[in-house]
């Protein structure tokens, strides 16, 4: 064995994609996939937007490269796939990390992901857009004028065609570092356009000491801007969730925190947390803590996206690891999912509430599978929820969360 | 890459100051360790590469074996065991080399973690604290050595 071992290592390093130890969290991709495959079935998550169409644009990496795909059948089938970068790239696609996608009312594709950067846990935030409905895409383009750290982007649409991007930002940091003062966690950093990403109107840290390595969830509220929710770092190192609306067009409010968890932990979670703005106004949460006053994975309800978020209720069942929640907020109705866990079967559970999360549906399964799995993702196409959900056996399906009208 | 340069690069390798041998950690390990240690006290701490409190922490590790020779340590990186190689480098350099080594070896992570705490949602570092009775204490982030000092303390004895 200790003869062998030498090569086999040689061998299984040539035979590995791009150098580097990823973190290896829920990876659906079969290990078997070839170094430059860029198929679905190679891919970890996907994340899907519906046009006003009707046409569903996914979007996944694998091999280095981020691709899109149309479906015009509801997911049953795919069309060809494009790539959105020119070349082969180290794409941040571990933990929380995921290309996202957004489209806008004049059926602009907009695709944002991170590149890793040689110093370990940083990145570059790219933006590339789509005119024709994510048949191509123009060629990806930097977003942040400092070129310290981006990572783990997220997109939303808003009044007039708005489009926002969030990310965790390191820019802070270094500059502390480069003063000689100390700084805690990232920044949660934000960038606006009015011209479909062509230009910013705003870009820079909105919000300072996020958590480093967790998913911010963003949603649009009534008057079409935008919501923020993230795991941030409250001193000394309480990774618990803050929520930020905007106070005008081009505003940023204050922070405000949005329950006591009292998570005290120096590691990186990678879980971050869902958001919803339901159409009487009302915000909803979801995120997972292992604090001091509760343990799981919870859901809480402010009246307003700028009033207090009320008692934290937990989610799903506490002997199945519940994680990774979604919430959706359609019509006058509000979905939930998130995904379980026993051990040997993921199961994405689903509840909905016709009242703005007031009362809720009793849970129920959507799906399931008995390997990998990416994180559940929800989507509607202006009329229907579905999951999007990628996993190792099955592959990548659309399920509805309820049977058509 | 020809052969020869093949050879070469796994000459180099075979160079790198050896660790104890790394083990795959797949379906089944878990149970398995804490049964070969039953009626000891077992300390398992879950680490890896890409995860800075983890590295910062090896030292501690270090510290904490001196202290506490009694300790039984075992180190699951939750790299894939392809990544072998520099985790051997890394345990070294910490002066780790002759603890007990394991790497995740089975894709199915998130069974694997369930295996070892069904809560563990896959943070790091992570330490899991097996008394002599098999009763499991879960530390996650980074370790609080005193905490773990007062559960060494607890044990009595240590190894029989």
């Amino acid at each position: 064995m200790t003869i062998i071992r030498p090569f086999l290592i040689v061998l299984l390093a040539l035979a590995s994609a791009p150098a580097g130890a990823q973190h290896r969290h829920d990876a659906p991709a079969p290990p078997a996939c070839p170094p430059g495959e860029t198929g679905l079935a190679c891919a970890k998550q996907a994340s899907p937007v519906f046009l006003g169409d009707g046409t569903l644009v996914l979007v996944w990496s694998a091999g280095g490269r981020v691709m899109v795909a149309r479906s015009t059948d509801r997911g049953a089938s795919l069309g060809p796939a494009v790539a959105v970068n020119a070349a082969v790239e180290a794409i941040d696609e571990s933990g929380d990390a995921r290309p996202a996608i957004a489209a806008d009312s004049r059926g602009r594709v907009f695709v944002a992901y991170a590149l890793r950067k040689e110093v370990a846990f940083s990145g570059t935030v790219m933006l590339s857009r789509s005119d024709d409905g994510g048949l191509g895409f123009a060629p990806p383009r930097k977003v942040a004028s400092d070129p310290t750290s981006q990572r783990f982007p997220v997109l939303g649409v808003g009044e007039s065609d708005r489009l926002y991007l969030a990310w965790i930002d390191k820019r802070g940091l270094a500059a502390a570092k480069a003063a000689g003062q100390s700084y805690r966690g990232a920044a949660l950093a934000m960038a606006w356009s009015d011209d479909g990403g062509d230009s910013f109107v705003f870009e820079g840290a909105a919000q300072h000491s996020s958590c480093e390595c967790c998913r911010i969830a963003m949603a649009i509220d009534r008057h079409g801007r935008p919501v923020l929710v993230w795991r941030h770092l409250f001193a000394p190192n309480i990774r618990d969730h803050a929520v930020m609306s905007f106070t005008g067009r081009d505003s940023p409010g204050p922070l405000r925190r949005l329950s006591e968890d009292d998570w005290r932990i120096d590691a990186c979670p990678h879980h971050g947390p869902a958001l919803a703005v339901a159409a009487d106004g009302s915000a909803h949460a979801a995120w997972y803590t292992a604090g001091g006053n509760r343990k799981g994975l919870f859901l809480a309800r402010a009246a307003s996206a700028e009033s207090q978020f009320g008692e934290p209720r937990p989610i799903g069942r506490a002997d199945r690891s519940p994680s990774h929640p979604q919430l959706l907020a359609l019509g006058a109705r509000l979905h939930l999912a998130w995904r379980e866990f026993d051990g040997e079967v993921s199961r994405v559970m689903a509840q909905h509430s016709d009242d703005a999360g007031v009362s809720w549906s009793p849970p129920r399964e959507i799906a399931a599978t008995r390997n990998n799995s990416d994180r559940p993702v929800l989507v509607s196409d202006g009329r229907r929820a579905f999951l999007s959900w990628l996993t190792r056996a099955e592959g990548w399906r659309l399920t509805a969360l309820e049977p058509a009208p | 890459m020809t052969r020869l340069a093949a050879l070469i690069l796994a000459l180099m390798l075979a160079a790198v100051p050896a660790a104890a041998e790394t083990r795959p950690f797949v379906k089944g390990s878990w149970s398995a360790m804490v049964q070969a240690h039953a009626g000891r006290p077992l300390v398992v701490h879950f680490w890896s590469l890409t995860c800075a409190p983890c590295l910062a922490e090896l030292p501690v590790w270090r510290e904490l074996r001196r202290r506490h020779p009694e300790m039984t340590l075992v180190m699951v990186a939750t790299d894939s065991i392809e990544d072998t190689a520099r985790l051997e480098r890394t345990l070294a350099r910490a002066g780790l080399s002759d603890v007990a080594s394991w790497a995740f070896a089975d894709d199915f992570v998130q069974r694997l973690r369930f295996e070892v705490d069904g809560t563990w949602q896959g943070e790091l570092p992570m330490t899991r604290l097996i008394d002599r009775h098999g009763d499991g204490r879960t530390l996650v982030g980074s370790l609080t050595p005193s905490v773990l000092a007062d559960w060494l303390g607890r044990q009595g004895g240590g190894r029989p």
